[in-house]
Formats: structure tokens, C-alpha cells, sequence
């Protein structure tokens, strides 16, 4: 790639510069910074969206009743249950019976505490989801 | 003690030890590390998944480059993990007193001075921690283009982040760093090394063996998963490759920069030759890039197009088979 084909195209690095080797009129590589490339910004989206559409049913789900809050900010968080037993030391088949709306209604302020802290949002945030159609990633 | 210099790198790793031993007085360029590090490689494995979708890399295991300082160049580290958030914090402050520049390895899910669309779960990352601004800490990420600061909170998070790779507060620097290192042995064992790895590893799944296994499966794709899931898993190929900060092409400019650099301290113009064909090579892969991007956009799912992908995969590994093989000879 020569020097001036390092694509600057608008991107998600929001301003920021990705370092790329290219080839200088001598034909030696240099360091040219780089504010993004179309091709980075199709797939980075594609795994966003994917992302947001697990909130998007996850919200869903809570609110028709058959998954309990915790899976909506699991799915903020970009985790899984097994990510969130590695961050919580909760194992996964009682985090699996905490994603039931009944199961996780009756969790002691203990468990609730330590599912918030290893979410790193607050107790009373965890209890609940948000109004209105609150899918921004966290 | 000198103040730390923040250098522009494209790959974390490559970038924190070069900074690493500069400030040590061992100024080495990003390529030259990268490539005396053993950097490039490639797998795809088909049977470890992370969060449901194979693993493909185009760099050899993380860490490795830290290793290799040692085997090839003689440069002692000291590394410590810790058991906890709290003694790992301590320990850094410690360092950042006595001036020492600690490398760190950090979950960037979790590292807020990046755009959040750029914050996955993923825990090589790697970071120069240098001083402390106030209750913050002031870091130097390679893969940025400036130093920046980072808050006490996302540090201690980053560095006790979870799951695949936990960090566990990794913190290393170089103890002893060799003045004057034999460099062009260095070369030349790195060389040998990743040709070796590049062309002879026996099973299909490393090195340009590696390259074709995904050119056969990738082609099965879209009948095996179903579109929707064939284009997602085409997208992580091309984020592996483009998005996860290699310098473009999957490392290889970066390495056709390293093969430029030893030609001229090896006095060998065909490795000269070789980075001139391997840039031809990245360039085949950057069309990779383009292609498996159209084909996730424009939610193009004819056969045709995987197919087309297979093709450069395929042309791709013959190359890169025929410049390995040559290198293999050369040094």
C-alpha cells in the first residue's frame, strides 16, 4: 500500500488515528496515521448492531415477562452468563435461574449487590429497566 | 530519571515493548520489533469459538513478542501478577515512583478513553502506564495517537478484567536491557523462525495451511449457517484482520516494514525482495478486506461472492507459501 492510498475515511475512531504502514514516494514504509476506512467501519457496525439487538430483545423480553431485568444489563454490558459468573464468582447455572423473572424478584440485597457490582451499575438500577426504549450499549 | 516518550504504533504488543526498551535506552522501530518478536502468523480454528464464532488471527499467540525479546535479544523482564485489585494498584504507584514506565495487560472493554464502539471484551490489550496525574493515571496506548490519562477506576477494571486471557494485573518491565544486542542474529533466527511457522506447521489449521482450511470452509459457509450467519462470521475475518489494530493487512505490512529493515542491516537485498512481495500480498488481502465487506453491507448472498473470497484466500496462501519458502533459503 503506498502512502497515499491510506484511506481517511469518516469512521467510529471519532477522531482518533489508527497508525498504518505504507510506502513513501522512495518506496520505503512509514507510519501514516489513518482516520478510519470504509471496510473498518462495515464490519465494527455489524458487530455493534449485533450487539444492540440483543438488548433490543432483551428489553423485549423483560417486559413481556419472561426474563428478568438482569439479562437487559447483562446484554449493556456485552456479556454472557459465563462472562458474568468470571466477573461475579456466581455460577453459571444459578445466574441462568436468576434470568427468570420469579428467581430474581426474590434475590436477597446481597446477590442483587453483587450482581450490580460485578455489572458496575447500581442496585436499584439492576432492579428495574429504564422507560422507553433505552438500547445503547454500555 | 527521562520523561517517557509516547510513540504512534499500529499493534499494542509490538508498540508497548519498543517503548518498553527505548526508554531504556534500546531504540528499535515498531517493525523490527514485531518482526525479531515472531509477530505474524496465521490460524483459523474451527473448533474454538469465541462468543459462538471461530477463531481466526493473523498474529501468533499474545505475549509471544515479550518472549522472544528475551530468547533473541537478551532482555530480562520482571513480570508480576496479582491477587488482588488492590495490591496491583499499590504495586504500580510503587514503580511509577521510582520513575520506572510499567507494561501492562488490560481488558479494553473496559479502557473508556476509546470510543465505545471500539470496546469489545478483550483482554490482550497491552499499555505503558508512566506516571499519575492526580488521583488518574497518565498512559501511554500505543495504538493511540497521543498519551493520554486514564482514570484510576477504569485501570483497576481493565486490569482485573475477566473471562478468556484475564489479565490478573499483569504488570512487566524490562530489569536489564543490553546495550549493544547482536540484532542481525536476532534477524535472521526471527525469520527462519516464522518461515518455519508460516509453511511447515503439519496440521491445517496454522501458517498458509491455515489460510486454505478457511478458504475451503468459508466457501461452506452460507449453506451450512445460513446467510445471516455466514456474513457475521466473514465480518470477523475482515475485523481480525483490519480492526483489531495490525498496521493493515493482518500485520503483513508491518512485517514487509521489518523484512525492508533487516534487508539493509543484513546487507541481503533479496530479503528486499521479499517485503516488495509481501506488500503484494497484503495488498491481495486488503481486497479481501474490501470484498467480505460489500458482502456484509450489501447483504449479497449469491455463492458467487464467497467464492470470490475463497479465490484471493487462495492466492494469498500460494503467495505467501512461495515467500516463506524463499525466506527459508535465504537467511
Amino acid at each position: 500500500m503506498k502512502k497515499a492510498d491510506v484511506p481517511q475515511q469518516e469512521s467510529m475512531l471519532e477522531g482518533h488515528q489508527r497508525a498504518c504502514y505504507a510506502l513513501d514516494e522512495q518506496g520505503r514504509y512509514v507510519v501514516v496515521g489513518s482516520i478510519g476506512w470504509e471496510v473498518e467501519k462495515v464490519v465494527n457496525s455489524q458487530a455493534n448492531d449485533e450487539v444492540r439487538q440483543a438488548i433490543v430483545a432483551a428489553l423485549a423480553n423483560v417486559r413481556a415477562g419472561k426474563a428478568s431485568p438482569l439479562a437487559y444489563h447483562m446484554a449493556r454490558r456485552l456479556m454472557d452468563a459465563a462472562m458474568l459468573s468470571a466477573y461475579s464468582g456466581i455460577s453459571r447455572l444459578r445466574i441462568r435461574w436468576h434470568l427468570r423473572p420469579g428467581p430474581f424478584a426474590r434475590l436477597p440485597e446481597e446477590m442483587l449487590r453483587r450482581y450490580a457490582e460485578a455489572l458496575q451499575i447500581s442496585a436499584d438500577e439492576l432492579r428495574g429497566v429504564p422507560e422507553g426504549d433505552v438500547h445503547a450499549r454500555l | 530519571m527521562r520523561g517517557f516518550e509516547h510513540q504512534h504504533a499500529a499493534h499494542c504488543e509490538s508498540g508497548t515493548v519498543a517503548a518498553l526498551l527505548r526508554h531504556q535506552g534500546l531504540n528499535l522501530s515498531e517493525p523490527m520489533v514485531f518482526g525479531i518478536g515472531g509477530g505474524l502468523f496465521f490460524l483459523h480454528l474451527s473448533f474454538v469459538k469465541m462468543g459462538g464464532i471461530p477463531l481466526t488471527s493473523y498474529r501468533d499467540a499474545p505475549r509471544v513478542i515479550i518472549k522472544n525479546m528475551e530468547k533473541r535479544l537478551g532482555v530480562r523482564w520482571r513480570q508480576h501478577r496479582y491477587r488482588s485489585a488492590e495490591s496491583a494498584m499499590h504495586a504500580l504507584d510503587g514503580f511509577l515512583a521510582q520513575g520506572q514506565p510499567v507494561g501492562l495487560q488490560t481488558g479494553i472493554y473496559w479502557l473508556s478513553y476509546f470510543p465505545i464502539d471500539m470496546r469489545f471484551h478483550f483482554n490482550g490489550h497491552n499499555i505503558v502506564a508512566y506516571g499519575r496525574q492526580g488521583e488518574d493515571y497518565l498512559v501511554s496506548d500505543p495504538v493511540l495517537e497521543t498519551a493520554v490519562t486514564c482514570l484510576a477506576g477504569d485501570l483497576r477494571r481493565a486490569r482485573f478484567a475477566k473471562g478468556p486471557f484475564a489479565p490478573r494485573g499483569l504488570a512487566y518491565y524490562p530489569e536489564h536491557v543490553p546495550t549493544d544486542p547482536d540484532l542481525k542474529a536476532a534477524a535472521r533466527d526471527a525469520i527462519r523462525h516464522t518461515a518455519k511457522r508460516m509453511t511447515g506447521v503439519p496440521v491445517p489449521f496454522f501458517g498458509v495451511r491455515g489460510i486454505r482450511s478457511l478458504a475451503i470452509k468459508l466457501e461452506r459457509w452460507p449453506e451450512k449457517l445460513g446467510t445471516e450467519q455466514a456474513r457475521k462470521w466473514v465480518s470477523s475475518v475482515v475485523r481480525m484482520q483490519e480492526e483489531i489494530g495490525t498496521g493493515g493487512a493482518g500485520f503483513r505490512f508491518m512485517y514487509a516494514a521489518f523484512l525492508q529493515e533487516a534487508a539493509e542491516l543484513l546487507k541481503m537485498p533479496a530479503l528486499g525482495e521479499a517485503a516488495r512481495d509481501l506488500t503484494a500480498t497484503g495488498d491481495r488481502w486488503r481486497d479481501f478486506a474490501v470484498q467480505g465487506a460489500q458482502l456484509v453491507k450489501n447483504k449479497r448472498d449469491d455463492s458467487e461472492a464467497y467464492a470470490k473470497l475463497a479465490t484471493i484466500l487462495r492466492e494469498c496462501a500460494d503467495r505467501e507459501q512461495e515467500i516463506f519458502t524463499r525466506l527459508k533459503s535465504t537467511v
